[in-house]
């Protein structure tokens, strides 16, 4: 089979810098990571120096989602002879546990860490994506719950929560824990973009006003975020024809709408900036844009 | 016994003094370059090497403090109360109102009703903590004096610099550690007094090289023995509650959005940059 | 894909070739620093020798020591790194939500992954010889990323 680094005529060095970087942007391309992270664990490993034990990490669960258990246990073997005793690789098979779906020993394997040391957060949290592995939503929910009454500040488990009451159609739950990760993140755009999508689909005339305060506070932190300028359009028109506003608020989001539209257009016609199928591409915008008008009022 | 008259005399204020034709004013001295290689140098380069030195014991005899559930949740409550505090203006009125009314209601919330036991640890009866204290003295305090006094010792007596600006009287005693002479200028540095510069001067260096949080720095610790036991335990999480209480009393909510419409609406939107990147190819 | 290899590698090539030009700036502009400064004390030492005391530093160790210094400063600041954008939410723009709401702590296992993956002595009656396919079936996949 042809090696990655052949297929791509890149070096080691590039390799490792990829699989750094899908770590610390938080990818799950876990196919690319086993394909590229096995090679260089096999063919370059002794040139990695101490950056091979995090590219383990990351490979094995990589490798779990993958269902490539063989990697995943050599990877593991790798770690645990290094670091006995450590709890991380102790959780690390723990999630091997969990592909293998024996979820008993693994939760077993969970409480053991959690004996040694009641703080570590990981150990925890891995017991709750085990209920929810489960299917048991409802119990996950709770049980984050009482995990998020201990650690207040873990915004990854906030996001996790306000996921699960999504799912759960829970939105007014759903957009506190959005709330408070908007607290801890000001400057993240996309948090405020889910939030007002969030009051959107829950709906009534309140909600549809924060929800597009939140989608123009999107889009003030990022003028590229087509979705949130779309919601702007949409929540504004929204408000605008519900027949309980006055006059004065309906003008005003009249303006708000007709100034979303118009920003559409513009990105619409900068995207095809210089083909011809341009003029086409804009009417239809512009039909699209009155469409969604005639479906609301 | 000639050697020993070198040595006190030469030596000792090893420089000379030298009367230039053209200035008969100021009297000059000059130092032997000796000085240079055989005191200024080694004096720096001691103080370095035991800095970093330190920095490493200091990693080997360090004992990671556990900390217990309590600890963790509480510093994360105060954290998440202090972040409403500065960032609740970015959150709707009515979700401010209900977090505030969380931490802070009359009857029972959570500043009120929360109320933590305080155990002062008393080294006596915590024999980690007489360890930690011990393991403290060993690393910092034992090579100041040791190193200190060695150096001291060694190189007594010599004049070695000048800082480059006039100094009043009142100097010397701080910069002419171990030279007693009363007619010598403030500005010139004694060999001790170098080394406590040294000391203080290479904290920059230290970061650099070893990292921010390195062991080696000795004014830090120095910082943080005067401040005393309130910095190394902020253990009275009671007061800490209280005063996060308080504070937040005081928190009203000003909404950051009231006029984000009108903002965003000011100017066209930036949309550079937008369709022109191109498409990821491949992984790499 | 060729030509998106050979400009991709242009590029880095590019890239590598300008910053150990940049580091070579720095280099020639410490070297200068240093020979200034030796200059500088070797006037120094002449003044002494001839007992001219109030001569200044010539202009031309002056200017070496301004031009030098502004090259070196130069130099460092293009290669200690890629500068950072001042507006707090610029970091964010790029990031979208395939990565946000990505949560490692809260993985799961029991999802298609399992079949798509499944290794291939497990269904020997469908791959029964994989060299036999064109190429192998993962790496396909990745043809269909780029």
């Amino acid at each position: 089979m042809a090696s990655v680094s052949e297929m791509y005529d890149v070096t080691w060095e590039e390799m490792r810098d990829k699989l750094r970087k899908w770590r610390e942007d938080n990818h799950r391309n876990s196919e690319q990571i086993v394909d590229v992270g096995e090679e260089l664990i096999n063919e370059h490993g002794s040139k990695l120096g101490d950056d091979i034990w995090i590219i383990y990490e990351q490979v094995m669960i990589a490798a779990l989602d993958c269902s490539r258990d063989d990697l995943a246990w050599t990877c593991l073997q790798e770690l645990k002879r290094q670091f006995p005793g450590s709890q991380r690789v102790k959780r690390l098979g723990g999630m091997r546990l969990e592909a293998l779906e024996k979820y008993e020993e693994a939760a077993k394997q969970y409480d053991s860490i959690l004996q040694d040391d009641p703080t570590n957060t990981a150990a925890r949290k891995r017991k709750i994506s085990i209920l929810k592995a489960q299917g048991k939503n409802t119990e996950a929910i709770r049980e984050l719950n009482e995990y998020l009454e201990l650690f207040v500040g873990d915004q990854e488990a906030w996001h996790e929560l306000s996921d699960l009451y999504i799912n759960e159609h829970d939105y007014g739950k759903a957009a506190f824990c959005l709330e408070e990760l908007m607290m801890s993140n000001p400057h993240n755009h996309l948090y405020c973009e889910q939030y007002a999508e969030v009051k959107y689909t829950q709906g009534g005339l309140d909600n549809l006003e924060l929800s597009r305060k939140y989608f123009a506070q999107a889009l003030k932190l990022n003028n590229r975020n087509m979705r949130a300028l779309f919601g702007l359009y949409m929540s504004a028109s929204h408000v605008a024809a519900s027949p309980k506003v006055n006059a004065a608020m309906k003008k005003a989001n009249v303006k708000y709408a007709a100034w979303a539209a118009n920003q559409i257009n513009r990105a619409y016609q900068l995207a095809g900036r210089g083909t011809k199928e341009n003029k086409c591409s804009v009417k239809a915008v512009e039909e699209m844009l009155e469409s969604m008008q005639i479906t609301m009022s | 016994m000639h050697s020993i008259t070198l040595r006190s005399s030469v030596l000792r204020y090893a420089f000379s003094v030298e009367r230039t034709a053209l200035d008969m004013a100021e009297p000059e001295l000059l130092l032997d370059s000796n000085i240079r290689l055989w005191v200024v140098l080694p004096i720096v380069f001691i103080t370095f090497l035991v800095g970093v030195i330190r920095h490493y014991v200091s990693i080997l005899l360090q004992s990671d403090k556990k900390l217990t559930l309590e600890q963790v949740s509480d510093s994360q409550v105060l954290i998440r109360s202090r972040i409403l505090r500065e960032n609740g203006k970015y959150i709707p009125k009515q979700s401010f109102l209900m977090r505030k009314f969380y931490f802070n209601n009359q009857e029972d919330g959570f500043f009120k009703k929360t109320k933590r036991k305080v155990v002062p640890p008393s080294p006596m009866t915590d024999p980690s903590m007489l360890t930690d204290m011990m393991k403290g003295n060993v690393t910092n305090v034992l090579p100041m004096i040791l190193i200190g006094g060695w150096i001291n010792w060694t190189f007594s007596g010599f004049v070695t610099t000048k800082v480059p600006f006039p100094l009043t009287l009142r100097f010397k005693p701080m910069l002419q550690q171990g030279i007693e002479l009363l007619s010598l200028d403030a500005s010139w540095v004694s060999s001790a007094s170098w080394y406590f510069l040294n000391v203080f001067g290479l904290r920059s260096m230290y970061s650099l090289i070893l990292g921010q949080d390195n062991g080696a720095d000795q004014s830090r610790i120095m910082q943080e023995q005067m401040s005393g036991a309130a910095m190394a335990m902020p253990a009275d999480t009671n007061k800490a509650f209280k005063a996060e209480w308080e504070a937040l009393e005081l928190t009203d909510h000003q909404w950051a959005l009231e006029s984000v419409e009108e903002d965003l609406m000011s100017r066209e939107l930036d949309l550079d940059g937008m369709f022109s990147k191109e498409l990821p190819t491949g992984i790499f | 894909m060729l030509t998106i290899f050979c400009r991709d590698t242009v590029h880095s090539l590019l890239l590598k070739m300008a910053s150990s030009f940049w580091k070579g700036v720095v280099g020639v502009g410490l070297f200068a620093l240093a020979h200034a400064a030796f200059s500088a004390a070797q006037h120094r030492s002449y003044m002494r020798l001839t007992e001219k005391e109030n001569e200044t530093l010539p202009i031309d160790i002056v200017l070496q020591t301004l031009l030098a210094f502004v090259l070196t400063i130069y130099g460092i600041v293009h290669i200690a790194g890629e500068f950072k954008d001042m507006d707090a939410s610029s970091e964010l723009k790029n990031k979208t939500f395939d990565t946000l709401r990505n949560h490692p702590s809260f993985y799961m296992f029991n999802h298609r992954g399992r079949v798509l993956f499944a290794s291939h002595d497990q269904e020997p009656s469908t791959l029964a010889n994989p060299q036999a396919l064109p190429t192998p079936i993962r790496l396909r996949k990745l043809d269909h990323v780029h």
